[in-house]
């Protein structure tokens, strides 16, 4: 609740800006009292062969995929450059300027495909932006004049990072970075209110007659949800895609010194990806619970109906991502000499995180012919059929979660040697947090079982608890514990060609992860375009087929990639000299 | 060669993920363009299946009335007892409170599909409201919108299953007709068909079952149904096929979307003619043989093809579609697929689906018209 309301705030505070949008509807209550319009299906353009809707699906998932790694990579490189500050290391302040250079590149490219998906919509869908345009009226050109400041902050940013770097001046190209990312996350709190609206809408009366003002259809009941969901995927995308990125360049440099600098680049954005992948989970619950307030029939198809499926492929998707991260910390642990002695440990992880993967992805109604569930006498399997429902996939996610952290923990344990007197009792106290936390975990997944439904959506709340309480609490522990303690030395660059392929693992999942949840999102809507508002009565109204959802992800994520090669070769292009070319200067 | 390894580890895996949204269930989605079809003429019997079909599919209600907890599980409970119940309970204060009887039992349903949070059994109520306020949707709202008839045959359905004698009026011609999803594209809704041979014929169900001589063994004989089962039985069985399963046969074998293709008068006339089968098959004369059939159309007709398999738009799905199947198989394969159909199976379907005794049954030249008719069939 706090947390919506900080959110709130912050939106509120941005849209003072724009006076004209706080207007009360009354002041335009003749212009706008006409319900939605109701299009029949002629009234959709039909060009040629083209299906309209895959045009828009595809610019507008290509949007976002671009524009959730531009926003959220000057987000953690603002975080790096602050902690250059901080600790006096340059690495860190190279790092984050690195991480802006392949930003530069892709942010030209966000535009341009934001500009396509505006067109494809005005194309096929005239009468929806109509009246989106009615709904959020000056909104939409407060949008554009953001994306100017946005481009003018960000290329000041970039380009005067040196002549800011050192002393006082520092600060100023931090509070550069700071506007640059408060008018980033603005524009994506705007658009994810036209989303929202599309799925709740608010400020309208049945008819879809506009009664409200542009704040009020802003802050629909799925806004802030959806905020908080895409603020933290798009860290976590972000950290993964530079991930990538370092992985490539680690492979492909022969340098030592450079290879070095690559396995850091890796480990940080691998760091930072898991950071904003590990509350995840609990943001999409707090989306799906607010989806089932709103409307439980929409609940209900998304995670009980014919979107059901959907969700073992999320789970194959999110199990891939947790073992390739998880594989990259183990192999980490070859990094330092005290790894050795944390590796003996990993097995156990292992076997842990392999059947957290394999409960997840267990559904619970099989898919069979009707001979086999005339054989296994019904759909569920007698002894795998309750690893299918929630108490134990709840179960499955929060273990994988804390094993992930524990790896991760493994690491930074082995490169430091804690000198406080109270070492030993600090550690039994991390590991007394572990067994109650797994303790409590696994217990609430146990009353889950033995509860009507509506309570095990409750019985995951402890869960939750627990799997924050372990991590926040044994980090709090280590903070106090490893101060003043010996570092390490850490041999950067002795990692395998193996795991840097973990880094690629990620960025591709992440981003047909994102994927198939933009299909799911916008399938809630079933047959409208915005819900119980405006009926989309388009020949392509019905929700597409799981398989012929994969076929257009597929395509669009491989589009994505070959947008991506070209920006990181371009990024590499501007440091590449023409032999010969230093000498005859 | 770092990048092309890097390119080729990533396709990979693109494609495996891809792979697997093809292994999972997919739900075909209707792209047919919505038709409204007429309910003038549907007697009770018709409002009750009609009913039983919305609350199962249009109304969406088994979302949430099921045995998961949501909401009450209405299909499995005594309604008999509980809607009195309800109608006596201190904290409804509704159209019917203090009521008895059918009548008011209607009021009560009604009010409770129109304005669910009159009333809202203990328990149910949306999370901190104190069961002050329901969350069930509004159902002539959107996003459900169902008309008057179509509540009122909901509410039809719902009295039957407490075994009352259903109240609401019947549909008349001026009343909004009902939504029916299986339109054919656009055009004009198909012809309301009055007899049980002409329904048997377009929907093919001679083709499972054994009916006008058709032998079929792949469903139950029809003959004598009327013997062991009632009109509503029928019923259920026609739109809920899985329902209840005859022994000795498979459930998901027959179509489960009658309910939705059939128009209400429709099902009434089937079921009716259905209950007035002969025990027995009529004896034929011996010697006398069904006469030929001269074109291909009358061979689909005659040997239920379209029951099976989706053919000019049947939409059947127990066999494979045979619009196309000139381009993907030689007029020879077709005809060993139709004289030993368990050859070879195609992807996706099972064997001994398809009646095995074609070639005693089918003249060559029948034969030859619907080999030819196949092989020219466009996609």
């Amino acid at each position: 609740m706090k947390l919506s309301r900080l959110l709130a705030l912050f939106a509120a505070f941005v849209l003072l800006f724009a006076p004209e949008l706080a207007l009360a509807a009354a002041d335009q209550a003749a212009a706008v009292l006409e319900g939605a319009p109701k299009p029949s299906r002629l009234d959709y353009p039909m060009i040629g062969g083209v299906s309209g809707r895959t045009v828009v699906w595809s610019a507008a998932q290509m949007h976002l995929f671009l524009a959730a790694f531009v926003l959220a990579v000057p987000l953690f490189a603002i975080a790096t450059e602050f902690m250059s500050v901080v600790t006096g290391d340059d690495r860190y302040d190279s790092m984050a300027r690195e991480f802006m250079k392949i930003t530069m590149a892709a942010y030209s490219l966000t535009a341009l495909v934001g500009g396509g998906l505006l067109l494809s919509l005005l194309v096929f869908y005239p009468h929806l932006m109509g009246y989106m345009v009615k709904v959020f009226r000056g909104q939409m050109l407060i949008y554009a004049m953001l994306f100017g400041l946005e481009s003018i902050t960000l290329y000041v940013y970039f380009y005067s990072w040196d002549a800011l770097r050192r002393g006082n001046r520092k600060w100023y190209h931090m509070s550069i970075g700071l506007l640059l990312n408060t008018v980033g996350l603005t524009l994506m709190f705007i658009a994810n209110a036209w989303v929202s609206f599309m799925m709740s809408p608010a400020g309208v009366d049945p008819t879809g007659a506009v009664t409200g003002t542009v704040w009020e259809a802003t802050r629909n009941p799925l806004w802030n949800p959806l905020n908080l969901h895409r603020f933290l995927a798009n860290i976590a995308y972000g950290g993964a895609i530079v991930g990538g990125y370092a992985a490539y360049m680690f492979l492909a440099e022969k340098d030592p010194e450079k290879k070095a600098h690559y396995d850091w680049m890796g480990y940080t954005s691998n760091f930072i990806a898991i950071l904003g992948f590990i509350p995840l989970p609990f943001a999409g619950y707090w989306l799906m619970a607010e989806i089932y307030a709103y409307s439980q029939q929409m609940g209900i198809t998304a995670m009980g109906g014919i979107l059901a499926w959907l969700f073992i492929i999320q789970a194959v998707l999110i199990g891939t991502i947790m073992l390739a991260a998880n594989y990259y910390l183990w192999s980490g642990l070859m990094r330092t000499d005290r790894g050795a002695e944390y590796a003996k440990y990993v097995k156990y992880i292992a076997v842990v995180v392999v059947g957290g993967f394999l409960v997840w992805l267990t559904p619970h109604t099989l898919i069979l012919t009707a001979n086999e569930i005339q054989n296994l006498g019904g759909t569920h399997h007698k002894i795998l059929g309750p690893l299918g429902i929630m108490p134990a996939k709840n179960t499955a996610v929060n273990l994988m979660l804390v094993m992930t952290f524990l790896s991760f923990q493994l690491f930074y344990r082995s490169s430091r040697i804690p000198t406080v007197s109270w070492a030993k009792s600090g550690n039994m106290i991390v590991v007394a947090l572990y067994v109650v936390g797994i303790t409590n975990i696994v217990s609430a997944g146990i009353y889950g079982y033995i509860t009507p439904t509506v309570y095990k959506v409750g019985a995951s709340v402890p869960q939750v608890v627990s799997t924050l309480t372990i991590i926040i609490g044994s980090v709090l522990i280590d903070v106090f514990r490893l101060r003043g303690s010996k570092p390490e030395k850490v041999y950067w660059g002795r990692m395998t060609n193996r795991s840097q392929y973990a880094l690629f693992v990620l960025p591709v999942a992440f981003t047909w992860l994102m994927g198939l949840m933009g299909y799911i999102r916008s399938s809630l809507r079933t047959n409208w375009h915005v819900y119980t508002i405006m009926k989309d009565n388009s020949p392509e109204n019905y929700i597409p087929t799981l398989g012929d959802a994969g076929n257009v992800i597929t395509a669009i994520t491989l589009g994505f990639m070959a947008i991506m090669v070209f920006v990181f070769w371009l990024s590499r292009l501007g440091q590449t000299k023409q032999k010969g070319t230093e000498d005859a200067a | 060669m770092n990048f092309l390894r890097v390119i080729g580890f990533s396709v990979v895996m693109l494609l495996a993920f891809m792979g697997i949204s093809h292994l999972l269930p997919q739900v075909v989605p209707d792209t047919s363009e919505p038709v409204e079809v007429s309910t003038d003429g549907l007697d009770m019997d018709g409002m009750i299946a009609l009913g039983e079909t919305i609350y199962k599919g249009k109304g969406t209600c088994t979302l949430c009335h099921n045995g998961m907890g949501r909401a009450p599980d209405t299909l499995e409970m005594d309604m008999a007892a509980t809607f009195p119940e309800r109608l006596a309970d201190p904290r409804y204060t509704g159209v019917a409170a203090g009521k008895e009887g059918a009548k008011a039992i209607e009021d009560y349903i009604l009010e409770s599909m129109k304005d669910p949070s009159a009333y809202v059994v203990a328990g149910f109520g949306k999370k901190g409201t104190n069961d002050t306020e329901s969350p069930m949707p509004v159902v002539d709202k959107a996003p459900i919108e169902l008309s008057a008839v179509e509540m009122n045959a909901v509410t039809a359905f719902l009295q039957d299953l407490a075994g009352l004698e259903p109240t609401v009026p019947l549909p008349s011609a001026e009343d909004t007709p009902v939504s029916d999803d299986s339109g054919d594209g656009g055009g004009e809704p198909a012809p309301l068909l009055t007899s049980g041979e002409n329904i048997i014929g377009e929907y093919g169900c001679a083709a499972c079952h054994d009916l006008n001589g058709s032998g079929a063994d792949i469903g139950p004989s029809l003959y004598g149904i009327g013997k062991r089962m009632d009109r509503a039985g029928v019923i259920e069985s026609i739109i809920a096929p899985n329902a209840v399963i005859a022994d000795g046969f498979d459930a998901d074998v027959m179509p489960a979307d009658f309910g939705e293709s059939l128009r209400g008068s429709e099902l009434l006339v089937l079921a009716d003619y259905l209950m007035s089968l002969p025990d027995t098959p009529p004896a034929t004369d011996d010697g006398e043989e069904e006469p030929l059939a001269t074109t291909a159309l009358e061979v689909i007709d005659k040997f239920g093809c379209a029951g099976c398999h989706d053919l000019d738009g049947s939409e059947a799905d127990v066999g494979p579609k045979l619009n196309g199947i000139g381009k993907r198989m030689s007029a020879d394969q077709i005809k060993t697929a139709i004289l030993n159909p368990n050859d070879t199976i195609a992807d996706g379907f099972e064997a001994d689906m398809m009646p095995d005794d074609f070639a005693d049954q089918m003249d060559d030249s029948e034969l030859s018209l619907i080999v030819d008719y196949l092989m020219n069939l466009p996609e």
